[in-house]
Protein backbone atom coordinates (compact mmCIF):
# COMPACT_ATOMS: atom_id res chain seq x y z
CA UNK A 1 0.00 0.00 0.00
CA UNK A 2 1.73 3.14 -1.21
CA UNK A 3 1.19 6.15 1.06
CA UNK A 4 -1.14 8.67 -0.52
CA UNK A 5 -0.35 12.39 -0.32
CA UNK A 6 -2.98 14.33 -2.23
CA UNK A 7 -3.96 16.99 0.30
CA UNK A 8 -1.60 18.74 2.65
CA UNK A 9 -2.63 20.94 5.55
CA UNK A 10 -0.05 23.55 6.50
CA UNK A 11 -0.89 25.34 9.74
CA UNK A 12 0.96 28.65 9.96
CA UNK A 13 1.26 31.44 12.48
CA UNK A 14 2.50 33.78 9.73
CA UNK A 15 5.59 34.55 11.77
CA UNK A 16 9.06 35.20 10.44
CA UNK A 17 9.87 31.49 10.27
CA UNK A 18 6.83 30.49 8.28
CA UNK A 19 8.32 30.98 4.79
CA UNK A 20 10.96 28.37 5.70
CA UNK A 21 8.33 25.85 6.79
CA UNK A 22 6.08 26.73 3.84
CA UNK A 23 8.84 25.71 1.43
CA UNK A 24 8.61 22.14 2.72
CA UNK A 25 4.86 22.09 2.16
CA UNK A 26 5.40 23.50 -1.34
CA UNK A 27 8.08 20.92 -2.09
CA UNK A 28 5.70 18.13 -1.10
CA UNK A 29 2.87 19.62 -3.16
CA UNK A 30 5.15 19.74 -6.17
CA UNK A 31 6.56 16.23 -5.79
CA UNK A 32 3.24 14.54 -5.02
CA UNK A 33 1.01 16.74 -7.22
CA UNK A 34 -0.88 17.67 -4.09
CA UNK A 35 -3.07 20.53 -2.92
CA UNK A 36 -2.27 22.70 0.07
CA UNK A 37 -4.70 24.03 2.66
CA UNK A 38 -3.01 27.09 4.12
CA UNK A 39 -4.53 27.51 7.55
CA UNK A 40 -4.14 30.36 9.99
CA UNK A 41 -5.87 30.38 13.35
CA UNK A 42 -6.50 33.78 14.92
CA UNK A 43 -6.28 33.43 18.63
CA UNK A 44 -9.31 34.75 20.48
CA UNK A 45 -8.83 37.95 22.44
CA UNK A 46 -7.54 37.46 25.98
CA UNK A 47 -10.25 36.44 28.43
CA UNK A 48 -10.09 39.59 30.56
CA UNK A 49 -10.95 41.91 27.69
CA UNK A 50 -13.80 39.63 26.66
CA UNK A 51 -15.15 39.84 30.16
CA UNK A 52 -15.42 43.61 29.89
CA UNK A 53 -16.70 43.38 26.36
CA UNK A 54 -19.63 41.19 27.28
CA UNK A 55 -20.74 43.24 30.25
CA UNK A 56 -24.35 44.21 29.71
CA UNK A 57 -24.05 47.97 29.50
CA UNK A 58 -24.64 50.44 26.70
CA UNK A 59 -20.92 51.07 26.61
CA UNK A 60 -20.31 47.37 26.38
CA UNK A 61 -22.83 46.95 23.57
CA UNK A 62 -21.40 49.78 21.51
CA UNK A 63 -17.89 48.50 21.97
CA UNK A 64 -18.96 44.96 21.12
CA UNK A 65 -20.38 46.13 17.82
CA UNK A 66 -17.25 48.00 16.98
CA UNK A 67 -14.97 45.14 18.01
CA UNK A 68 -17.01 42.81 15.82
CA UNK A 69 -16.52 45.12 12.87
CA UNK A 70 -12.80 45.21 13.60
CA UNK A 71 -12.69 41.44 13.82
CA UNK A 72 -14.25 40.94 10.38
CA UNK A 73 -11.81 43.50 9.04
CA UNK A 74 -8.97 41.57 10.66
CA UNK A 75 -10.03 38.29 9.04
CA UNK A 76 -10.08 39.92 5.63
CA UNK A 77 -6.75 41.60 6.25
CA UNK A 78 -5.22 38.28 7.22
CA UNK A 79 -6.64 36.53 4.16
CA UNK A 80 -5.09 39.21 1.96
CA UNK A 81 -1.83 38.88 3.85
CA UNK A 82 -1.83 35.13 3.30
CA UNK A 83 -2.43 35.59 -0.42
CA UNK A 84 0.56 37.93 -0.55
CA UNK A 85 2.55 35.40 1.47
CA UNK A 86 1.82 32.71 -1.13
CA UNK A 87 2.73 34.88 -4.09
CA UNK A 88 5.94 36.03 -2.41
CA UNK A 89 7.04 32.55 -1.43
CA UNK A 90 5.99 30.58 -4.47
CA UNK A 91 7.84 32.93 -6.81
CA UNK A 92 8.76 30.94 -9.89
CA UNK A 93 6.31 28.20 -9.03
CA UNK A 94 3.28 30.43 -9.39
CA UNK A 95 1.46 27.56 -11.10
CA UNK A 96 1.02 26.14 -7.61
CA UNK A 97 -1.07 29.14 -6.55
CA UNK A 98 -4.28 27.56 -7.79
CA UNK A 99 -3.54 24.52 -5.61
CA UNK A 100 -3.49 26.57 -2.42
CA UNK A 101 -6.72 27.07 -0.48
CA UNK A 102 -6.62 29.70 2.23
CA UNK A 103 -8.46 29.11 5.52
CA UNK A 104 -8.67 31.58 8.39
CA UNK A 105 -10.58 30.83 11.55
CA UNK A 106 -10.73 32.35 15.01
CA UNK A 107 -10.14 29.98 17.85
CA UNK A 108 -7.52 28.08 19.77
CA UNK A 109 -4.55 26.88 17.74
CA UNK A 110 -3.99 23.32 18.89
CA UNK A 111 -7.60 22.12 19.13
CA UNK A 112 -8.66 23.93 15.97
CA UNK A 113 -5.82 22.46 13.96
CA UNK A 114 -7.06 19.02 15.03
CA UNK A 115 -10.62 20.10 14.20
CA UNK A 116 -9.58 21.16 10.72
CA UNK A 117 -7.77 17.84 10.21
CA UNK A 118 -11.04 16.04 10.99
CA UNK A 119 -13.02 18.37 8.74
CA UNK A 120 -10.73 18.60 5.71
CA UNK A 121 -9.25 15.10 6.02
CA UNK A 122 -5.79 15.92 4.61
CA UNK A 123 -3.26 13.14 4.06
CA UNK A 124 -0.52 15.02 5.82
CA UNK A 125 -0.03 17.91 8.24
CA UNK A 126 2.98 20.21 7.96
CA UNK A 127 3.98 22.45 10.80
CA UNK A 128 6.97 24.11 12.44
CA UNK A 129 8.10 23.18 15.92
CA UNK A 130 7.48 26.64 17.28
CA UNK A 131 4.34 28.56 16.65
CA UNK A 132 4.51 31.22 19.31
CA UNK A 133 7.24 33.65 18.47
CA UNK A 134 7.88 34.56 22.09
CA UNK A 135 8.92 31.10 23.22
CA UNK A 136 11.63 30.36 20.71
CA UNK A 137 13.84 28.78 23.33
CA UNK A 138 11.29 26.09 24.12
CA UNK A 139 12.36 22.71 22.80
CA UNK A 140 9.06 21.82 21.23
CA UNK A 141 6.42 24.51 21.01
CA UNK A 142 3.23 23.98 22.99
CA UNK A 143 0.96 23.93 19.95
CA UNK A 144 3.15 21.37 18.14
CA UNK A 145 3.19 19.17 21.23
CA UNK A 146 -0.57 19.33 21.77
CA UNK A 147 -1.25 18.53 18.13
CA UNK A 148 1.22 15.64 18.01
CA UNK A 149 -0.30 14.08 21.10
CA UNK A 150 -3.66 13.67 19.41
CA UNK A 151 -3.07 13.55 15.69
CA UNK A 152 -4.08 10.50 13.66
CA UNK A 153 -2.45 11.42 10.33
CA UNK A 154 1.25 11.71 9.40
CA UNK A 155 2.92 14.95 10.39
CA UNK A 156 5.94 16.53 8.79
CA UNK A 157 7.45 18.58 11.56
CA UNK A 158 10.02 21.19 10.62
CA UNK A 159 12.44 22.48 13.26
CA UNK A 160 13.13 26.18 12.98
CA UNK A 161 16.76 26.62 11.87
CA UNK A 162 19.08 27.94 14.55
CA UNK A 163 20.49 30.83 12.64
CA UNK A 164 17.09 32.47 12.26
CA UNK A 165 17.01 35.93 13.76
CA UNK A 166 14.67 35.84 16.74
CA UNK A 167 14.97 39.45 17.82
CA UNK A 168 12.35 42.00 18.78
CA UNK A 169 11.29 42.16 15.16
CA UNK A 170 9.28 38.98 15.76
CA UNK A 171 7.15 40.66 18.41
CA UNK A 172 6.26 43.58 16.18
CA UNK A 173 5.34 41.25 13.34
CA UNK A 174 3.09 39.29 15.67
CA UNK A 175 1.29 42.41 16.87
CA UNK A 176 1.00 43.61 13.30
CA UNK A 177 -1.32 40.73 12.50
CA UNK A 178 -3.85 41.64 15.15
CA UNK A 179 -5.40 45.09 14.96
CA UNK A 180 -3.58 47.26 17.45
CA UNK A 181 -6.76 49.25 17.87
CA UNK A 182 -8.42 46.28 19.57
CA UNK A 183 -5.47 45.82 21.90
CA UNK A 184 -5.40 49.51 22.72
CA UNK A 185 -9.12 49.59 23.34
CA UNK A 186 -9.04 46.78 25.86
CA UNK A 187 -6.51 48.83 27.82
CA UNK A 188 -8.82 51.84 27.67
CA UNK A 189 -11.78 49.81 28.92
CA UNK A 190 -9.77 48.60 31.90
CA UNK A 191 -8.69 52.12 32.81
CA UNK A 192 -12.20 53.54 32.34
CA UNK A 193 -13.82 50.92 34.51
CA UNK A 194 -11.14 51.31 37.14
CA UNK A 195 -11.79 55.05 37.34
CA UNK A 196 -15.55 54.46 37.64
CA UNK A 197 -14.94 52.02 40.49
CA UNK A 198 -13.48 54.82 42.65
CA UNK A 199 -16.57 57.01 42.03
CA UNK A 200 -19.03 54.28 43.01
CA UNK A 201 -17.32 53.80 46.37
CA UNK A 202 -18.14 57.31 47.54
CA UNK B 1 13.45 26.05 -2.09
CA UNK B 2 14.31 23.51 0.56
CA UNK B 3 17.79 22.18 1.31
CA UNK B 4 18.57 19.14 -0.83
CA UNK B 5 17.65 15.83 0.75
CA UNK B 6 20.36 13.26 0.10
CA UNK B 7 20.13 11.09 3.16
CA UNK B 8 17.13 9.89 5.17
CA UNK B 9 17.35 8.28 8.57
CA UNK B 10 14.64 5.71 9.23
CA UNK B 11 14.41 4.65 12.88
CA UNK B 12 12.53 1.48 13.70
CA UNK B 13 11.60 -0.40 16.84
CA UNK B 14 10.45 -3.40 14.80
CA UNK B 15 6.77 -2.66 15.48
CA UNK B 16 3.94 -2.57 12.97
CA UNK B 17 3.88 1.23 13.36
CA UNK B 18 7.53 1.40 12.28
CA UNK B 19 6.95 -0.99 9.41
CA UNK B 20 4.21 1.26 8.08
CA UNK B 21 6.44 4.32 8.50
CA UNK B 22 9.04 2.62 6.29
CA UNK B 23 6.83 3.18 3.27
CA UNK B 24 7.00 6.92 3.83
CA UNK B 25 10.78 6.69 4.08
CA UNK B 26 10.94 4.80 0.78
CA UNK B 27 8.56 7.24 -0.91
CA UNK B 28 10.66 10.18 0.23
CA UNK B 29 13.88 8.48 -0.88
CA UNK B 30 12.41 7.98 -4.35
CA UNK B 31 11.09 11.53 -4.67
CA UNK B 32 14.36 13.11 -3.52
CA UNK B 33 16.71 10.52 -5.04
CA UNK B 34 18.09 9.94 -1.57
CA UNK B 35 19.59 7.06 0.41
CA UNK B 36 18.03 5.50 3.48
CA UNK B 37 19.92 4.60 6.64
CA UNK B 38 18.01 2.13 8.76
CA UNK B 39 18.57 2.17 12.49
CA UNK B 40 17.23 0.00 15.25
CA UNK B 41 18.18 0.81 18.83
CA UNK B 42 17.97 -1.93 21.41
CA UNK B 43 16.97 -0.45 24.71
CA UNK B 44 19.23 -1.40 27.62
CA UNK B 45 17.88 -3.93 30.06
CA UNK B 46 16.59 -2.19 33.17
CA UNK B 47 18.95 -2.53 36.13
CA UNK B 48 16.41 -4.53 38.15
CA UNK B 49 15.98 -7.09 35.38
CA UNK B 50 19.73 -7.28 34.94
CA UNK B 51 20.18 -7.95 38.64
CA UNK B 52 17.66 -10.77 38.48
CA UNK B 53 19.27 -12.29 35.42
CA UNK B 54 22.70 -12.11 37.03
CA UNK B 55 21.59 -14.29 39.94
CA UNK B 56 20.43 -16.93 37.49
CA UNK B 57 23.34 -16.54 35.13
CA UNK B 58 24.54 -19.84 33.69
CA UNK B 59 28.17 -18.79 33.62
CA UNK B 60 30.50 -17.16 36.13
CA UNK B 61 31.16 -14.15 33.96
CA UNK B 62 27.91 -12.30 33.37
CA UNK B 63 29.62 -9.58 31.33
CA UNK B 64 30.92 -11.97 28.68
CA UNK B 65 27.67 -13.86 28.51
CA UNK B 66 25.59 -10.71 28.16
CA UNK B 67 27.92 -9.32 25.52
CA UNK B 68 27.83 -12.49 23.44
CA UNK B 69 24.04 -12.68 23.64
CA UNK B 70 23.68 -9.03 22.68
CA UNK B 71 25.87 -9.47 19.62
CA UNK B 72 23.85 -12.51 18.62
CA UNK B 73 20.64 -10.53 19.00
CA UNK B 74 21.97 -7.67 16.92
CA UNK B 75 22.91 -9.99 14.05
CA UNK B 76 19.53 -11.65 14.19
CA UNK B 77 17.68 -8.34 14.11
CA UNK B 78 19.80 -7.10 11.24
CA UNK B 79 18.89 -10.23 9.26
CA UNK B 80 15.25 -9.69 10.08
CA UNK B 81 15.41 -6.10 8.85
CA UNK B 82 17.08 -7.22 5.64
CA UNK B 83 14.31 -9.75 5.11
CA UNK B 84 11.74 -7.04 5.81
CA UNK B 85 13.29 -4.80 3.15
CA UNK B 86 13.34 -7.60 0.60
CA UNK B 87 9.66 -8.27 1.25
CA UNK B 88 8.80 -4.58 0.91
CA UNK B 89 10.79 -4.34 -2.31
CA UNK B 90 9.36 -7.53 -3.76
CA UNK B 91 7.99 -5.70 -6.80
CA UNK B 92 10.96 -3.36 -7.15
CA UNK B 93 14.19 -5.15 -6.19
CA UNK B 94 16.30 -2.19 -7.34
CA UNK B 95 15.00 -0.15 -4.43
CA UNK B 96 17.35 -2.21 -2.26
CA UNK B 97 20.19 -0.04 -3.61
CA UNK B 98 18.65 2.92 -1.82
CA UNK B 99 19.29 1.31 1.54
CA UNK B 100 22.74 2.61 2.45
CA UNK B 101 23.02 0.85 5.81
CA UNK B 102 21.18 -1.26 8.34
CA UNK B 103 22.45 -0.89 11.87
CA UNK B 104 21.47 -2.27 15.22
CA UNK B 105 22.86 -0.47 18.25
CA UNK B 106 22.17 -0.83 21.91
CA UNK B 107 21.72 2.18 24.08
CA UNK B 108 19.23 4.93 24.71
CA UNK B 109 16.92 5.02 21.69
CA UNK B 110 16.41 8.79 21.43
CA UNK B 111 20.07 9.59 22.07
CA UNK B 112 21.32 7.06 19.55
CA UNK B 113 18.87 8.24 16.90
CA UNK B 114 20.07 11.82 17.29
CA UNK B 115 23.68 10.67 17.15
CA UNK B 116 23.01 8.68 14.00
CA UNK B 117 21.46 11.76 12.39
CA UNK B 118 24.73 13.63 12.98
CA UNK B 119 26.89 10.69 11.88
CA UNK B 120 25.10 10.08 8.61
CA UNK B 121 24.42 13.76 7.92
CA UNK B 122 20.75 12.91 7.45
CA UNK B 123 18.63 15.67 5.91
CA UNK B 124 15.39 14.18 7.11
CA UNK B 125 14.16 11.50 9.50
CA UNK B 126 11.19 9.13 9.48
CA UNK B 127 9.74 7.35 12.49
CA UNK B 128 6.52 6.06 13.99
CA UNK B 129 4.67 7.85 16.79
CA UNK B 130 4.44 4.84 19.01
CA UNK B 131 6.23 1.58 19.41
CA UNK B 132 5.00 -1.64 20.82
CA UNK B 133 3.69 -0.29 24.11
CA UNK B 134 0.69 1.17 22.41
CA UNK B 135 -2.62 2.31 23.74
CA UNK B 136 -5.05 3.66 21.17
CA UNK B 137 -5.50 6.90 23.07
CA UNK B 138 -1.92 7.29 24.20
CA UNK B 139 -0.03 10.51 23.75
CA UNK B 140 3.02 10.76 21.53
CA UNK B 141 5.46 7.95 22.34
CA UNK B 142 8.36 8.82 24.61
CA UNK B 143 11.11 8.12 22.08
CA UNK B 144 9.42 10.19 19.36
CA UNK B 145 8.90 13.02 21.82
CA UNK B 146 12.50 13.01 23.08
CA UNK B 147 13.81 12.96 19.51
CA UNK B 148 11.56 15.83 18.44
CA UNK B 149 12.74 17.92 21.35
CA UNK B 150 16.30 17.98 20.10
CA UNK B 151 16.33 17.13 16.42
CA UNK B 152 17.49 19.82 14.01
CA UNK B 153 16.16 18.31 10.76
CA UNK B 154 12.58 17.74 9.52
CA UNK B 155 10.89 14.59 10.76
CA UNK B 156 8.05 12.57 9.30
CA UNK B 157 6.06 11.31 12.28
CA UNK B 158 3.78 8.49 11.20
CA UNK B 159 0.93 7.23 13.37
CA UNK B 160 -0.57 3.78 13.12
CA UNK B 161 -3.01 3.59 10.25
CA UNK B 162 -6.48 2.20 10.66
CA UNK B 163 -5.92 -0.56 8.11
CA UNK B 164 -2.70 -1.93 6.80
CA UNK B 165 -1.60 -4.90 4.77
CA UNK B 166 1.64 -5.22 6.66
CA UNK B 167 2.51 -8.68 7.88
CA UNK B 168 5.42 -8.97 10.27
CA UNK B 169 7.06 -12.25 11.13
CA UNK B 170 7.46 -13.12 14.78
CA UNK B 171 10.78 -12.18 16.34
Amino acid sequence: MIPKIKNILYATDLSQNSPFVFQYAVDLAEKYDAHIYLLHIMEKAPLISQDYLFKDSSLGKALRAEIEKERVGAVNRIKKRMEDFCIRNLKARAFLLKRVKIQVIEGHPASDILGKVDELKPDLLVMGTHSKVFLTHAFLGSVAKKVLDRIKIPVFIIPIPEKTDTSFRDVREFIDIYPVRILKRTGKIARYLNSRKHERRR
Amino acid sequence: MIPKINSILYATDLSENSAYAFRYAVNSALKHDAKIHILHVQDRIPASVEAMLKTHSPTESWEEYAKAKTEEMKKYIKKRLEAFCRREFKDNPTFMDRVASIEVIDGDPAGEILQKVDETGADMAVMGTHGKGLLAHAFLGSVAEKVLHRIKIPVFIIPIPKETDIILSEI
